[in-house]
Parts: C-alpha cells; sequence; structure tokens
C-alpha cells in the first residue's frame, strides 16, 4: 500500500528508539542479568555512530560474533532451561541487539512492538502499582518513538520536534483511556487456553508446606504482604483470627508434612475434587457467620488463607475435607474471594478410618522420652483428654519454656525430646508441633495447622492486611463429641503473639526487626498513617486492577446493570462507544466549526438577523453597501443598519478605534435591529432563507 | 490630518466635475492614480475627453502639461530630446523633449513602434532620462497619462501585459449620460470651461498629499480581505494570469489613495472595490473574458469579511 | 494495463465517488482509511498480548493489550483528521515534449485552525512527494508523470495518503485534476530537413529603420544620436554624417508538411517539432503548414506554442 518513500530512520529517530529501549529493558535488569543494559547500549550507540558516519555498519561476521558472545552469557548466567526467564532473556538480547542493524522504518517498528510486548510482559513479574505507573510511562515513550521514526518532513529543531512528538504521544496515550477503561470493564475473561510450565521468575512467597522445627537456627521472616481481608459485618477480636492454609499429618520424626502425593497440584486437586471433598454431612452448622472477603497476593502456591471452618466461598476455589480453601488453579493474578465462616460449627463428628489414621500417625520408636512424658500426664489426667491438653498447657506455661524465633537446632533424631526436655526454646512450629506429638503419643487424632494469625488493622482502608510475619502453626484435636478443635499451644508460652499481632510481639524480639523499617514508622505516627494510606491505595489497585477477573466482572457488571442480558450489554457497550467517539470527536476538532472572528461572528449574526427580515447581503457586498440598500427600503431598519457599518468599519478597520467600546455598540445595535419592526411597502416581505454558512 | 486635506481634494474633485460632465467615478480614479504617485492608462474611443481629463488634472494641480501624439514614425528622440551639434561652439548640447513636463499626455500610445514606447516606459519607471551617458532627472511629479484606442487594430502595436503593469490604473470615460450629453449639445463645452480652470492645489500641496497616501492605516482585516481578492485572481478557474506582488502592491496603493480622496485616515473594503477594476482590469488575463469583466466577476466572489469561507 | 472485473468495478466505483475535479477538499465522502501494514502487525501483537493475559490471568497484561487497542483506534481518528479539511487543487500542466515528465502543479492548502503533516501525494510508479501544511497555510508542489504519446495528457488519479502520526493506519483519498496539459511530439532530428525549405540570406526587404546592420551613410539631420556619427568622415571632410542602421525582414520560412521526407505520420511530426525548435531558438520566422492547419509566418513565444500545439494534436479527436 505504501509508496516508494525514503524510509530510513533519521538521527531523532534512533535517539527516540534507544530512550524507548533503555525505559523498556531498565527493569528488567531486577530479574535478568544486568548485562544485557551495556549491550543494548553498546549497540544503540554503535548505530548512531553509523548514522554520524564515524563508524561503518558492522558486518556479518561481528553481528555473529556479538549474538554468540550474547547468547554464550546467556547459558553462563545460568538461567533454568525451559523457562519464561530464558526465553525472555532472548527476546531482551534480540532487542537489544535489533538496534545494531535498524536502518528502515520496518526494524524501528519491530522494535517499537517488542517494546510493548516487553511492558506487558514486565507485569508477569510484578504488579505493584509502581511497576504500572513505569509501564505507562514505557508506553508513552514507546509511542512517541513510534511517532518519531516515521518518515516526516522537519520544519522545527529537534529539540521542538521532540517535544512535539513526546506532546502528542502523552496526548494519545491519555485519550487512550477512557475506550481502554471500557474494553478492561467489559471485555470477557477468558479461563486459561493451555496450562502453563513454571511462572517466570516465580519463587513461591508463601508460607512454608513442610514444618521442620528442628532445623532452623534464625527463623527470618518477610515484611511482604500475604493478603488482605475485609469483614462484611463487625471484625473478630484479633485472638480469633486464626487463617487456616493447610494441614501437616505427617511426621517423620524431623519434619511435618502432607503426604509426599499430596505436594503434586495436579494429583492433590484431583482427590480433592474426589474423595478428600469437604461433603456438607460432615459438618453441623451453628452461630453466626463472619462474612468477609480477602484478597491474595500471589504466591505461586495453590493456598488460600481462611477462617476455619469456612463453609460459603465464592471464587475460583476448591474446599479439601480438612477444611482447607484452595486456589483452582495457580494464577499471577491475585485471588479473591468472599465467604463466610462459622466459628461455632462442630466438624466431623465421625472420622473416618484414613483421617483417623492419618492422624494419629508416629514415626517408629522415636522421642522415647517424649513417649514416656505422655503416657504419665495422661495416667495423671484420668485419661481426660481436656485435662490432659491442660496439663500439657500448663507445662509449656510454668516450665521454662521460651518463644524465639532464634533457637538452637535440634539435630536429626528425637527432635521432640530435645526441644521438650533441652532446649525448651522455640517458635510456633516447635510447640505445634511437640503439642501434637503429646497428642497422638496417647492415641488422640491430631494435627498440625499452618497459615497466618492475626493482622494488621488499616485504619484508612478499613481492611486487615495479613503479612508474611504473620505466619503461624497451631493444633486440631479431634473428639468424637466435639470433632475437630483449634488450639494454640504457641499461647501457653507467648499470650501477646496473639492478643497483640506477631508485629506488636516481634518489636520487643532482640535485634529482629531493629533497623527495619517498619520499626521506624510505628515510632512516627504521621509515618505509620502515611503508609497505611499508601497500602490502602495499594489494596484499591489489588482488588480493582489487578484483581479484576471474571468474578469481579460478574459482580460490577451485575451491580450495575442488574441482571443483565446480552442485549443490554451490546446496547451499553454501543451506546458507551458512540458516546466516546463523539468525545473523540470533539476532542480532536473534527466537528468543531472553522473558528471567526470577532467581526466574522458579528457580520455572521448581522446576515441571520437581517435575513429573517429578508435582507440577505451577498458576501462580496460591504456592510456599507449593504446598509444603503436596505435604507431604500426600508428607513428605519436601514438608519440602525447604517449606524452598525459606521460602527464595524470602526471596528474592523480603524486602527485608531476602541474595540471595547465599539463591539458594545454593535452588540447593542444588533440587539436593536433584531427588534426592528419590518414595515410593510405594499409589496409582501417573504423571509428568505438564511445565508449558507460556513459549508465545506 | 484627513480633516486638513479633504477640503483641497473636495475643491479640487468639484472643479474637475465641472470639467468633464458626470464622470465623477472616473474623475476620483484619475485623481487617485496622481495621488498614489501611478500612471495612467486610458483606454477610450476618440473625442471622449481623454484630453480634456489630462489637461483638467493638469491645470488644477497647476502642473506643467504636455500632449505628445504617438505615431508610427516617432523616434524615441522625438519623445527624449536629442543632442543637437551646434556648429559655433562645435559642442553638442542636448535639448530635452516633451517628456520633460509634469503631466504628459501619451495620445494613442499603441500607434507608435515598441521602441518608443518602451523609452516612454522606461523614462515613467526610471523618472529619469540617461542620455549620452548623463542622467538627466524628470521633473517631479512626473505623471503619464497614456491614451490606447482599442478599437484600432491595424498598425497598432499593443502593449504587452508585462508593460501594461506600469500603469496603476487603467480606465476608460465611455460615453456621457444622454443628460450630460444634451448640456453638451446645448453648448457647455468642457474645452471652454478648461481654459477658465484655476488651480486648487499648488504642486507643494500635491507632494504633501502624496506623501500621506502610504500613511493611510489598514488593519489586518483589511490585509485578510485584499489577500483573499489576490488570492482569488490567482486561484479562480477563470484566470489565466493573476495579480502579481507588483499588482497587489498597486492595489494597496490605490486603495489607500481613494482612501484619502474619501478624507479617511484608513483604508475600507469600498476603497479596494472602488480601485480593484482599474487596478486589475489591465492586469489579469482571462480565459473567457476580457480582464475588466473578469476583475467585476472576481468582486462578486470575494467574501468581504470572510463569514463564508468556502468560495 | 488489464484490470480484473473487481478492480475495474473499484475504478468505475471511484470514478463515480470521486469524479475529476480541479478542486477537492478531502472530508468524509472522499477519504478512505484502513489499518496499514504495521498497523495489522500491531494488531498480531495484541493477539499475543491477549493470550499472554488469558493464559497468565494477568490485568496488567490485560491493560496493556486494551491500551495498545484504544490507541491504535484513536489513531484512526488521528490519521483522518490528518488528512480531512485538506483542500487540494490543480493549478497547470506544463506542456512537455512526448517521453518527457509532464509537470502538474498542486496547491495543498488548510483551514487556518488545524495542521497537517506528513501528507504523501503519489502518482504510483511515477512520482511521489511528502509535504507538511502546519508551516504555511498553503503549499505548491508538482508532479512528474512521464508522458508517452503526443496529444493531451490527461492525469491519471493521484493518490493522497497519510499515516501520521504513528503508521499504524493508512489514509487515503484521490485527486483526478480536470485538466489536460499538452504533449508535443518528441523532435526527431533530421540533418539538412531546413536546407531546401527556404533561404535565410538578406536578401530581403528592408522592413524598418533599425539597428543591427549598417545601411548606409547619409547626411546629418538634426536629432541623429552622437553614437551614430561618422567621425572620420567629418574629419576628411568637415561635414556630419550619419551611419544608418536597418533590419532586414528575411522571407519567411515555411515549414511544409508535405517537404519532410519521412512517410510515417508520427515521424514527420516529430521532424517538424524539432524543425519549430530550432526555428524558434535563432528567433526566425516561420510558418507552418500541415494537412488540415496553416499557421502564417511569425515569431515569438506565442506562436512558437501555437505551432506546437498544432502538432501535438493533429489527426487527434480534438477540438
Amino acid at each position: 500500500m505504501g509508496c516508494p518513500m525514503n524510509k530510513t530512520i533519521t538521527y531523532s529517530g534512533m535517539l527516540w528508539l534507544l530512550a524507548a529501549q533503555f525505559v523498556v529493558m531498565l527493569p528488567f535488569t531486577l530479574y535478568l542479568p544486568w548485562w544485557l543494559i551495556p549491550i543494548m547500549v553498546a549497540s544503540v550507540i554503535w548505530r548512531l555512530r553509523v548514522l554520524k558516519g564515524y563508524s561503518a555498519q558492522p558486518n556479518a561476521l561481528v553481528k555473529t560474533l556479538l549474538v554468540a558472545m550474547g547468547v554464550g552469557g546467556l547459558v553462563l548466567s545460568g538461567l533454568p532451561f525451559p523457562s519464561l526467564d530464558l526465553m525472555l532473556a532472548v527476546l531482551l538480547l534480540g532487542f537489544a541487539f535489533k538496534s545494531l542493524e535498524v536502518v528502515q522504518l520496518r526494524d524501528g517498528v519491530i522494535v517499537i512492538f517488542l517494546g510493548y510486548l516487553l511492558v506487558a510482559l514486565h507485569f508477569l513479574y510484578t504488579q505493584e502499582i509502581l511497576a504500572g505507573a513505569y509501564g505507562l510511562l514505557g508506553m508513552t515513550i514507546l509511542t512517541g518513538a513510534l511517532i518519531g521514526i516515521q518518515p516526516a518532513v522537519t520544519v522545527l529543531n529537534p529539540f521542538e520536534t521532540v517535544r512535539s512528538h513526546l506532546k502528542l504521544a502523552t496526548l494519545m496515550v491519555l485519550q487512550a483511556i477512557p475506550l481502554m477503561l471500557i474494553i478492561f470493564f467489559l471485555a470477557p475473561r477468558l479461563p486459561p487456553l493451555w496450562s502453563l510450565p513454571m511462572m517466570p521468575g516465580q519463587t513461591k512467597t508463601g508460607i512454608s508446606e513442610r514444618m521442620t522445627p528442628g532445623d532452623i537456627a534464625d527463623l527470618t521472616r518477610s515484611t511482604e504482604l500475604a493478603f488482605r481481608a475485609t469483614f462484611k459485618n463487625t471484625r473478630p477480636p484479633q485472638a480469633q483470627l486464626y487463617w487456616r492454609g493447610l494441614t501437616l499429618n505427617y511426621f517423620d520424626g524431623k519434619t511435618w508434612q502432607q503426604l509426599p502425593e499430596d505436594y503434586d497440584f495436579i494429583n492433590f486437586k484431583n482427590q480433592v475434587k474426589g474423595e478428600y471433598a469437604l461433603f456438607n454431612k460432615n459438618f453441623e452448622l451453628r452461630g453466626d457467620p463472619i462474612e468477609y472477603e480477602a484478597l491474595y497476593v500471589p504466591s505461586g502456591q495453590p493456598w488460600l488463607f481462611t477462617l476455619t471452618p469456612t463453609l460459603n466461598v465464592e471464587g475460583d476455589v476448591i474446599r479439601a475435607a480438612d477444611y482447607r480453601v484452595m486456589a483452582n488453579t495457580i494464577t499471577q493474578s491475585p485471588a479473591l474471594i468472599k465467604a463466610s465462616s462459622y466459628p461455632q460449627t462442630i466438624r466431623d463428628t465421625k472420622l473416618t478410618h484414613t483421617m483417623r489414621h492419618l492422624a494419629s500417625q508416629l514415626p517408629q520408636g522415636s522421642d522415647p522420652r517424649t513417649h514416656e512424658l505422655a503416657q504419665r500426664w495422661w495416667r495423671e489426667s484420668g485419661q481426660n483428654v481436656e485435662r490432659y491438653i491442660k496439663l500439657i498447657l500448663h507445662h509449656f506455661r510454668t516450665q521454662e519454656f521460651y518463644y524465639t524465633l532464634s533457637p538452637p537446632l535440634l539435630g536429626d533424631q528425637n527432635t521432640i525430646d530435645a526441644f521438650l526436655f533441652d532446649s525448651r526454646k522455640g517458635f510456633c512450629s516447635h510447640y505445634a508441633g511437640s503439642f501434637v506429638f503429646l497428642m497422638r503419643a496417647v492415641g488422640i487424632p491430631a494435627r498440625v495447622v499452618v497459615g497466618y494469625q492475626g493482622g494488621k488493622w488499616n485504619e484508612q482502608g478499613n481492611y486487615l492486611a495479613v503479612y508474611q510475619y504473620d505466619a503461624h502453626a497451631w493444633v486440631e484435636v479431634w473428639q468424637p463429641e466435639t470433632g475437630w478443635v483449634e488450639y494454640d499451644p504457641t499461647t501457653a508460652v507467648a499470650p501477646s503473639r496473639v492478643t497483640e499481632g506477631s508485629d506488636a510481639f516481634l518489636a520487643q524480639e532482640e535485634g529482629l526487626l531493629r533497623q527495619s523499617f517498619r520499626a521506624v514508622q510505628n515510632n512516627l505516627p504521621w509515618l505509620s498513617s502515611l503508609s497505611q494510606q499508601l497500602d490502602a491505595l495499594q489494596y484499591q489497585w489489588q482488588r480493582w486492577v489487578v484483581g479484576y477477573d471474571h468474578d469481579t466482572q460478574a459482580n460490577v457488571l451485575r451491580k450495575w446493570l442488574g441482571d443483565f442480558s446480552i442485549t443490554t450489554l451490546t446496547l451499553v457497550i454501543l451506546s458507551v462507544f458512540v458516546a466516546l467517539g463523539v468525545l473523540w470527536g470533539i476532542w480532536l476538532g473534527l466537528w468543531r466549526k472553522p473558528r471567526l472572528t470577532l467581526e466574522q461572528s458579528l457580520m455572521h449574526e448581522l446576515d441571520q438577523i437581517l435575513a429573517k427580515k429578508g435582507f440577505k447581503r451577498e458576501p462580496a457586498q460591504t456592510v456599507g453597501d449593504f446598509a444603503q440598500q436596505v435604507s431604500s427600503k426600508q428607513a428605519d431598519l436601514g438608519k440602525l443598519l447604517q449606524q452598525f457599518a459606521q460602527h464595524f468599519e470602526s471596528l474592523c478597520y480603524n486602527p485608531m478605534a476602541n474595540k471595547a467600546d465599539t463591539t458594545q455598540q454593535l452588540k447593542r445595535l444588533l440587539k436593536q435591529l433584531k427588534k426592528a419592526p419590518i414595515t410593510q411597502l405594499g409589496r409582501k416581505i417573504a423571509p428568505l432563507k438564511p445565508s449558507r454558512i460556513s459549508e465545506g | 490630518m484627513t480633516a486638513t486635506t479633504s477640503p483641497l481634494l473636495n475643491a479640487a474633485l468639484n472643479a474637475l466635475n465641472q470639467v468633464i460632465l458626470g464622470k465623477a467615478h472616473t474623475v476620483r480614479l484619475a485623481l487617485t492614480c496622481l495621488l498614489a504617485e501611478g500612471h495612467l492608462l486610458l483606454e477610450d474611443l476618440p473625442g471622449m475627453g481623454k484630453t480634456t481629463l489630462a489637461h483638467a488634472l493638469a491645470q488644477v494641480c497647476g502642473l506643467e502639461y504636455k500632449r505628445v501624439q504617438f505615431t508610427s514614425d516617432l523616434l524615441p528622440a522625438d519623445l527624449i530630446g536629442a543632442s543637437i551639434f551646434d556648429p559655433k561652439t562645435t559642442t553638442f548640447q542636448f535639448h530635452r523633449g516633451p517628456l520633460f513636463t509634469q503631466v504628459l499626455l501619451a495620445d494613442e500610445l499603441n500607434r507608435t513602434t515598441p521602441k518608443a514606447q518602451s523609452a516612454l516606459l522606461e523614462a515613467m519607471e526610471e523618472k529619469q532620462i540617461s542620455m549620452d551617458g548623463k542622467s538627466y532627472p524628470l521633473p517631479k511629479p512626473f505623471f503619464v497619462i497614456a491614451t490606447q484606442n482599442p478599437q484600432s487594430q491595424s498598425g497598432t502595436f499593443h502593449l504587452p501585459e508585462s508593460q501594461l503593469d506600469r500603469f496603476l490604473l487603467r480606465i476608460s470615460l465611455g460615453y456621457p449620460d444622454p443628460a450630460v450629453e444634451r448640456a453638451m449639445l446645448q453648448g457647455r463645452n468642457g474645452r471652454q470651461l478648461l481654459l477658465q480652470l484655476k488651480p486648487v492645489l499648488s504642486p507643494a500641496e500635491l507632494k504633501a498629499l502624496q506623501h500621506l497616501v502610504p500613511q493611510i492605516k489598514m488593519t489586518d482585516a483589511l490585509l485578510d480581505y485584499i489577500q483573499r481578492l489576490i488570492a482569488c485572481t490567482r486561484e479562480h478557474e477563470r484566470c489565466q494570469v493573476g495579480l502579481s506582488p507588483r499588482g497587489a502592491l498597486a492595489l494597496v496603493r490605490a486603495a489607500q489613495s481613494w482612501a484619502l480622496l474619501q478624507g479617511r485616515g484608513f483604508v475600507l473594503p469600498e476603497d479596494v472595490q472602488a480601485v480593484f477594476v482599474a487596478v486589475a482590469g489591465h492586469r489579469l488575463v482571462g480565459r473567457h473574458e476580457q480582464g475588466e469583466a473578469l476583475a467585476r466577476l472576481l468582486l462578486s466572489q470575494v467574501d468581504v469579511v470572510g463569514v463564508n469561507r468556502a468560495a | 494495463m488489464r484490470l480484473n472485473p473487481w478492480e475495474q468495478r473499484w475504478q468505475h466505483w471511484l470514478d463515480q465517488r470521486l469524479p475529476a475535479k480541479n478542486q477537492r477538499t478531502l472530508a468524509q465522502r472522499s477519504i478512505f482509511i484502513i489499518p496499514s501494514g504495521s498497523g495489522l502487525a500491531l494488531l498480531v501483537v495484541l493477539g499475543l498480548l491477549m493470550i499472554l493475559g488469558i493464559n497468565f490471568q494477568n490485568s496488567l497484561v490485560y491493560v496493556v493489550c486494551f491500551w495498545l487497542l484504544a490507541l491504535f483506534i484513536l489513531n484512526i481518528l488521528y490519521t483522518y483528521r490528518n488528512l480531512a479539511g485538506v483542500t487540494i487543487k490543480a493549478l497547470r500542466i506544463e506542456p512537455c515534449f512526448a517521453g518527457s515528465h509532464a509537470v502538474l502543479e498542486l496547491e495543498l492548502s488548510r483551514m487556518p485552525t488545524r495542521a497537517h503533516w506528513n501528507i504523501v501525494l503519489d502518482w504510483s510508479k511515477q512520482d511521489h512527494v511528502l509535504v507538511e501544511l502546519a508551516s504555511c497555510q498553503s503549499v505548491r508542489i508538482q508532479l512528474s508523470h512521464l508522458a508517452t504519446k503526443r496529444g493531451y495528457f490527461e492525469p491519471p488519479r493521484i493518490k493522497i495518503s497519510t499515516t501520521y502520526p504513528t503508521g499504524l493506519a493508512l489514509a487515503w483519498s484521490y485527486f483526478t485534476p480536470d485538466l489536460k496539459g499538452l504533449v508535443y511530439p518528441e523532435p526527431l532530428q533530421q540533418d539538412s530537413a531546413l536546407a531546401h525549405q527556404g533561404n535565410t540570406d538578406n536578401s530581403g526587404k528592408i522592413l524598418t529603420a533599425g539597428g543591427s546592420d549598417f545601411n548606409e551613410l547619409r547626411a546629418y539631420k538634426t536629432g541623429d544620436p552622437i553614437q551614430r556619427i561618422h567621425w572620420a568622415k567629418y574629419a576628411q571632410t568637415g561635414q556630419l554624417y550619419t551611419k544608418s542602421f536597418v533590419d532586414y525582414a528575411s522571407e519567411a520560412l515555411w515549414l511544409d508538411w508535405n517537404q519532410v521526407p519521412t512517410p510515417r505520420t508520427e515521424q514527420r511530426l516529430s521532424v517538424l517539432c524539432a524543425q519549430v525548435l530550432e526555428l524558434n531558438a535563432t528567433q526566425a520566422v516561420f510558418g507552418l503548414k500541415i494537412p488540415g492547419k496553416t499557421i502564417e509566418p511569425a515569431s515569438g513565444e506565442v506562436h512558437y506554442e501555437q505551432c506546437l500545439k498544432a502538432l501535438a494534436l493533429y489527426g487527434l479527436p480534438y477540438e
């Protein structure tokens, strides 16, 4: 379709491309080899020198060598193969090298489209607000570059050219927002087309799925957000906020974990959909629900964290027999659920054989001292479960047990013995693990529950933010009458951990977060409030932008349109598009009438007034002339018109005239002219059609 | 300034109108041309009063007047003058030709050879004569009224367009009104009145008035209109040759001069319209019609205020 | 050029919709707009982004995708706006000789409130020019087109297109000037063609007292220019003599169809054309006789053009 234009990219076009490439590549250095940037800069500088005539265009050999070096570098960088990381790195390398041979417009367009792609791909790594803003910058620069590389007649100097391109690009990007939002909110969201390999750069950031208390000498806890929750009615007290993630049943003497095959997500999902599903007959609903909404930060894990027992959930989730709620798919987008929990419900008064077996398993012959202690207490408590539990908790509370995040190592064998009798220092995992062991040692079914406890209430956003350092482990004990009941042995040692939240508790912990920002901001109320506001903004961002999925969309549409049908939806979309088109048209001046000068608009008005009275001025007729013509037929009107002509002449053609005064006079005269009656002069004066205005 | 000048000019106009009956507009144009320091081309049949007009103009302004009949055997020397050998002193002396006058009526310019024509046109342009390596300035003001007979075709040398451009205005007197003609027939002869005509302006006053012309103000709106007009001459489909920039300048100058004659310190579209045909008539070349008719047509098509942009 | 039926219909439709005119203001009716090659490529990229967004269920990838889509649609309006309101006007076509390029002069102008950038005027496979209409109100451009045959050159459709600002959409319109340009026959030099058609010596009558050739010496008359006085004679005789000069009107040359020694019409015309050129260059007075038309001897530009026009249109069904 094009014509044989000279489509070589100019120097300023190359500068645009350089800027765009730099902006696009910069954030990837956080995830991918940093040396991609110097490669890109070097290629572009080489190309610029070629354009200036200082260097020669690299020949095929040099190019091959460069590409080989780049690929070699990638191989050495040790990115796993095959992975999206590696693919991206190759893409970036190509993106960087491409500028070496950007000569034609087409090459430039390819670079820019690759840039758009990379801007999007960056969001696979992070979906923070800042990343979003940076993406907007990238889009603008890329659009500017796309404008900048077009062949053009240059009339401005380079600086002005770049500025005008940037201005136009910004304007276009901003003007595109309304339509983008409409498509974003209305376009249907489809389920993934095929299952994906490993996410790019994805490390599992959630809670640990195994619990090996003895191996950890220093538990580093991340301040990253895990999820946020809002409550429909009242917020439950902090001590009730046990966010269940998964249950750990299997103990090999050192590590608490699920059954090994349960770590295969697909396999486990099938089980949960089959025999391990949560059936309604298992529980007996009681009491008032706690209704809440939770928005989870993508963690690469399927686990969602819910109040026990959550029995009604909306969202793309499945529920397992151990009352855990998990995502149906592992996605990059934040999962949102709406749920209600019934804390007073009695769960599983009948335990299946498998469950009982799982909840009673202990490694053969380990921890003899604990076994011995368990038997002793069991006898002391008169084989009463409740009394037995009290005895254990009393023991934790009264003996020299310490809560610490830096416990001593416990070795490979008899770790429970080592903790209960020797070190007596540990965190939740230690207490939960020993407690379950003590239960099982006397034949009571029990299991470890891992998840989060508490959270931080955000006053600004009215939501609870749960952070990684809120991770917690507690236990569930089964009895025939009461079913599963939760206990938290850690509270026996460190009650404030639960009542005040881990944040407050950890602050007391020596050295843990002393230098951390969070500790500082706790001492500065305004900083704390600011950070809460930012966090609230983040929440809205996550909730409405990043977390806008099929369900949210359906909810929003239902809220706006009621029970919408395809017809209403189509109508809405159509009308929105038409409105937007008109808006754009006006904005761009497509339907704007040609702008008139003052004298032109006055004249236009006069023409219209007199046309209604039956006098039509030829466009080539001067006002004075017209006035005379009218006077000969309508003396009174003519007199007014002659006054008008006089003022009009001085307004338009007398440089010494007082513009403001004259304009006022003219406007007054126009009003008078409008009202002036027409005296019939024997013949009928048929009003003529108004003169045609601004045609074409 | 206009307050003082207009009585003078009005008096001059009145005087002229007494001699040239019923041709107020043409007379005004002729005076406009004189004020604008341009030269006038009169295109008329014989006996229309061209000579009277020229003579009257000179008389009213108190200017020296000469008439040269351009014939086919007229040599440039007959016009300019010649160096004549004086046997007594054995030297040559330059004897000034009829060109050295303030108002020159070049009658039937198209009858003479291009050589003689160009001698005159050169003098008009340069306002001086070069002879034998010496230059002789022409008197000031120097105002040429050339006449052409539009009818006679054989043995004439019509001025080419490029030469026509040197005349600021081209006008024609045309036949008189029946009423005026009757008065003439009854014996009111302009020629006799001519002899009684007293100068109204002195040459110095005329010069001062000529200096005023370029100071007549023009606003942007007016210049817009002029530009629309000029653009129209260049773009109109019936137009083969439009107004040159020199022609455009002539239009402005003539309009200013006309405005001065009206006693106004600024130019109105009316002024432009009044002089447009006279300025553009001989400069435009139409595809179908004569320049003058074309100029009229264009004038009726160009929007004065520019409300209707499409044309 | 053979066209398939669809193309014929398209051309026919275009002729109906955009008939030949010397001036046209481009507006909705006359502007076509489609995504350009890179626009289509962007749509492919959008598809890719959509798949990425769907598969990773990543909202921000969706956002980028939709943003680009919105930009793409908005850009169509921008591109349209860049062409709409431009007034294009055909001014003239310079006459040319067959085998050389006919030059069409066009004027583009705009409304005072809107700027237009990067407009391409394209005569397919012949000539194209890139103009901007932002720094000035109107611009004149010249496009050339090879004129192969003598006669009238009727300019084919000119495509006016723009991809401004981003090159993602292509807006174009057609403009067919309602002008005809004369194409003179291709000059064909032939030796001795002029030799026997007339003589060019000075045996003609004296035309007028002129200045080019010396004629005689005569007695001084009052008013004779000083430069013409024969001072040598004065020194000898003490009498003043004046040298007089004349111009000769040489006998008019006739370029005659029947005297061209080639039988073929086109060649004859070419030979005559070359002769006209040659004679005009020497400012000679000449006439032209071709079947059905005789042009009296004269010289000068007008005459020259008249002769060439007669040659150009010989035997063609014009006028």
